[in-house]
C-alpha cells in the first residue's frame, strides 16, 4: 500500500471517530442549513396576505377609492397608518416610507390595484360611449413568466449551491485543521517523522483526508437542500414552486469542479497547518481565507456576465463554473479554466507544505 | 554502533543570535550498551539524539549509525532505530494495536511480522488488556507504555531514550527505567539522554557528560570515579562541570 493511502487512511479513521465532528457536519449539512435557508425564504417571500396587514390612512378620500383600498389584501384601513392615501382634487398621492420594507411593498400594491381599477373604470366608459376598444387600446400586453419548475430550481441552486459549497468547503476544511497541525501540537511529528516515510507522502495523505471531509459535507449540503426544496420549501426566497433536478452528467461534473476545488482549499488549510505551531495560530492564519472564499463565492449571486479570464482566477472561476453547470450553460473552457488553475495552485501549496516539512526550523520552532 | 565526530548544531535566533547548541562532539556508544548522555537542562542533549534519529541536520561534523551516515543515509537509520522522547504524545481515537500498524506499515514491515511482533511487545509491556482500548481515557503509564511500544513494533536494534522519565510520577518513571533494563538483556543497543544522575548511575554501562553543547567526558562509572577521584557521581558531575 502507497504510504499516502496509510497516511490517509489512519487520518480518515481519526475523523471518523470524533464524533462531535462527525455529528456536528451531518446536522449542520443536512438539517440546519437547509432549514435556515428555508427560513430566510419564508421571511423573505411570503405568501400573498400572510402576516400581519399593513395600516393604510385615508385623507379625504371618497367611496371609490375607499373601495379599491378595502378589496386590496395585504392591507387594512386605519385612522393612523404607515401608508397615508391623500387627496388634492381629483389627484391622489400614495405616502410611504421607503425604508420600511413592508409599507413600501403595500404601497405598491395598491398603485397597482389603482392602475387596474382606472383601466376598468375608463374601459366602461368609453365602451357605453360607443368607442371601439381599438381606438383607445390598440393592442394589449401581457408578461408571462414561460420558466419551468425546473428552470425556476435551477435558478436557485446555480446561485446558492455555489456559495454555499464554497463557505462550507472552507469552513470544515478549516475544522479538520488539526489533521494539519495536530502532530505538532499532540507531539506525535518526531515519532511520524523518524519512520520511513516520504514527507512527501504525509503531506498528500493528509490534504486528501481534509479534501474527503470536505467535499462529503459539501455532498450533505447540496443532498439536504435538494430534498428541502423538493418538499415544497422556499429555500432563500426562491419561491416554492420549483423542482430541483440534476442530471448525472451535471452532478460529475459539479464532483469535479468542487474536487479541484477543495484540493486547493485543502493545500492552503495544510501548508498553514504545518507552518503553525498550534491550532490557535493556524486560526489566525486561516481566517483571512474565509473571508476571501465569501467575498469570491458572492459573485455567484450576480446574472452579469464575467468573462473567460475570470474563469482563471481559483475559487471566483470554480464559482461561476459550478453556476453554470446547474444551469445548463457551461462551456469545455468555463470547466477547465478553474480546474486547472486551482490545480496549479494545490501542486504549488503542495510542494511548498513538503518544503515546510523538512524545514527543521518550522518542524521544532519552540 | 553510534558514532560522532566533531558534531556541531548552531541555531540562529532572531533574539538570540547565534546558538551552538551543540559544540564538536565526540561521542562513541558501542554495540549492545546501555549508554547514558547526562547533562542539565539545555546542555545539548535533545538536540544530538534528534541528529542521530535523522530529524536534524548537523551543521558540521559527522555522525554515524551502524555506519549509516546520518546526513546521507537517513532511511538506512531509520530502519534501525526506535525513538522515544519525553514530549512524544500518541494518536487520540486510536487503539494501541492500531498505532502498532501504522507504524510498522509505514516501515514496510508485512501485516503479519507486525501481528507477531505486537504480541511480543504487548506480553513484554504486559499491555495485552489496553491493547485493544483507544487511548483517549489512557492513564500516563498507559501511554508511555504505547510510546514505548511504538518503538518497538519495527523490532530495532537501537533505541534511543530523550528524557523517557521526563514528568513523570515516581512510579512511573521507575517501570520505565524498568522497561531500558529489560530492552538491555533483549540485546539492545540503547542510547538515553537524562538530567537524573541516579538514571544514569543505575543503568548505563558508560556515561557522557555534556554541558554547553561540548562533550566533556565519558566512560563508565569506574573510569570517571578514577579520573576524578570522587565516588559519587553527583560530586563527578560537578567536578566536570564547573572545571
Amino acid at each position: 500500500m502507497s504510504k499516502t493511502w496509510i497516511v490517509y487512511g489512519k487520518e480518515m479513521r481519526v475523523m471518523r471517530r470524533d464524533r462531535r465532528l462527525v455529528i456536528g457536519v451531518a446536522v449542520t449539512s443536512l438539517i440546519v442549513l437547509p432549514a435556515l435557508m428555508g427560513v430566510l425564504g419564508r421571511i423573505a417571500d411570503p405568501a400573498p396576505g400572510q402576516g400581519q396587514p399593513v395600516a393604510v390612512r385615508l385623507v379625504d378620500a371618497d367611496s371609490l377609492v375607499r373601495a379599491i383600498v378595502a378589496r386590496t389584501p395585504g392591507v387594512v384601513l386605519s385612522p393612523s397608518g404607515a401608508v397615508s392615501i391623500v387627496r388634492d382634487g381629483t389627484r391622489y398621492t400614495i405616502m410611504a416610507d421607503r425604508t420600511e420594507p413592508r409599507a413600501w411593498t403595500a404601497a405598491s400594491r395598491l398603485q397597482e390595484a389603482f392602475d387596474s381599477a382606472r383601466a376598468r373604470i375608463v374601459t366602461e366608459e368609453l365602451t357605453r360611449l360607443g368607442v371601439p376598444s381599438r381606438a383607445w387600446q390598440p393592442f394589449g400586453i401581457e408578461m408571462v413568466d414561460t420558466s419551468s419548475r425546473e428552470g425556476r430550481g435551477a435558478l436557485l441552486m446555480g446561485t446558492l449551491v455555489p456559495y454555499l459549497v464554497i463557505v462550507l468547503l472552507v469552513a470544515n476544511a478549516i475544522r479538520s485543521l488539526y489533521v494539519a497541525v495536530g502532530e505538532k501540537e499532540k507531539s506525535t511529528l518526531a515519532s511520524l517523522l523518524v519512520c520511513n516515510v516520504p514527507r512527501r507522502a504525509i503531506v498528500l495523505g493528509k490534504t486528501l483526508a481534509i479534501m474527503t471531509f470536505a467535499i462529503v459535507a459539501s455532498a450533505l449540503l447540496i443532498t439536504g437542500m435538494t430534498v428541502f426544496a423538493n418538499a415544497g420549501f422556499s429555500l432563500g426566497g426562491g419561491g416554492a414552486d420549483m423542482t430541483i433536478r440534476l442530471s448525472p452528467a451535471q452532478i460529475v461534473l459539479l464532483l469535479l469542479n468542487i474536487t479541484s476545488l477543495a484540493l486547493l482549499i485543502s493545500a492552503v488549510i495544510m501548508i498553514l497547518g504545518t507552518f503553525a505551531r498550534t491550532q490557535r495560530e493556524a486560526g489566525v492564519y486561516t481566517s483571512p481565507l474565509l473571508f476571501i472564499s465569501i467575498f469570491l463565492a458572492v459573485f455567484s449571486f450576480s446574472s452579469a456576465d464575467f468573462g473567460l479570464a475570470a474563469h482563471a482566477v481559483p475559487i471566483l472561476g470554480n464559482s461561476l463554473a459550478m453556476r453554470e453547470t446547474i444551469l445548463g450553460n457551461l462551456t469545455p473552457a468555463h470547466l477547465a479554466l478553474p480546474m486547472t488553475s486551482s490545480l496549479l495552485v494545490f501542486a504549488v501549496l503542495t510542494w511548498g507544505s513538503v518544503r515546510l516539512y523538512e524545514r527543521e526550523t518550522v518542524l521544532f520552532r519552540p | 554502533m553510534i558514532e560522532t565526530r566533531g558534531l556541531t548544531k548552531v541555531y540562529h535566533s532572531r533574539k538570540r543570535g547565534r546558538i551552538t547548541a551543540v559544540d564538536a562532539l565526540d561521542l562513541e556508544c558501542r554495540g549492545g550498551e546501555v549508554y547514558a548522555l547526562l547533562g542539565p537542562n539545555g546542555a545539548g542533549k535533545t538536540t544530538v539524539l534528534r541528529i542521530l534519529s535523522t530529524l536534524i541536520d548537523p551543521t558540521s561534523g559527522s555522525a554515524t549509525v551502524d555506519g549509516h551516515d546520518v546526513a546521507t543515509a537517513k532511511t538506512a537509520i531509520r530502519r534501525l532505530i526506535g525513538v522515544v522522547s519525553y514530549e512524544t504524545g500518541i494518536y487520540e481515537r486510536m487503539t494501541p494495536r492500531e498505532i502498532g500498524y501504522y507504524v510498522g506499515r509505514l516501515n514496510d514491515i508485512p501485516d503479519a511480522t507486525i501481528a507477531q511482533q505486537l504480541e511480543y511487545v504487548f506480553a513484554l509491556l504486559r499491555m495485552q488488556e489496553f491493547a485493544d482500548e483507544r487511548t483517549d481515557d489512557f492513564s500516563t503509564g498507559m501511554k508511555q507504555k504505547t510510546v514505548i511500544m511504538r518503538a518497538l513494533v519495527t523490532a530495532p536494534r537501537i533505541l534511543i531514550f530523550d528524557e523517557p522519565t521526563a514528568g513523570l510520577d515516581i512510579l512511573t518513571a521507575k517501570s520505565v527505567m524498568d522497561y531500558i533494563r529489560l530492552l538491555r538483556t533483549d540485546g539492545k543497543t540503547i542510547l538515553f539522554s537524562t538530567h537524573v544522575l541516579s538514571e544514569a548511575e543505575k543503568l548505563a554501562d558508560r556515561i557522557g557528560i555534556i554541558h554547553r553543547g561540548r562533550l566533556i567526558e565519558q566512560g563508565t562509572l569506574a573510569d570517571l570515579q578514577t579520573r576524578t577521584g570522587k565516588t559519587d557521581l553527583e560530586d563527578i558531575f560537578f567536578a566536570f562541570v564547573q572545571e
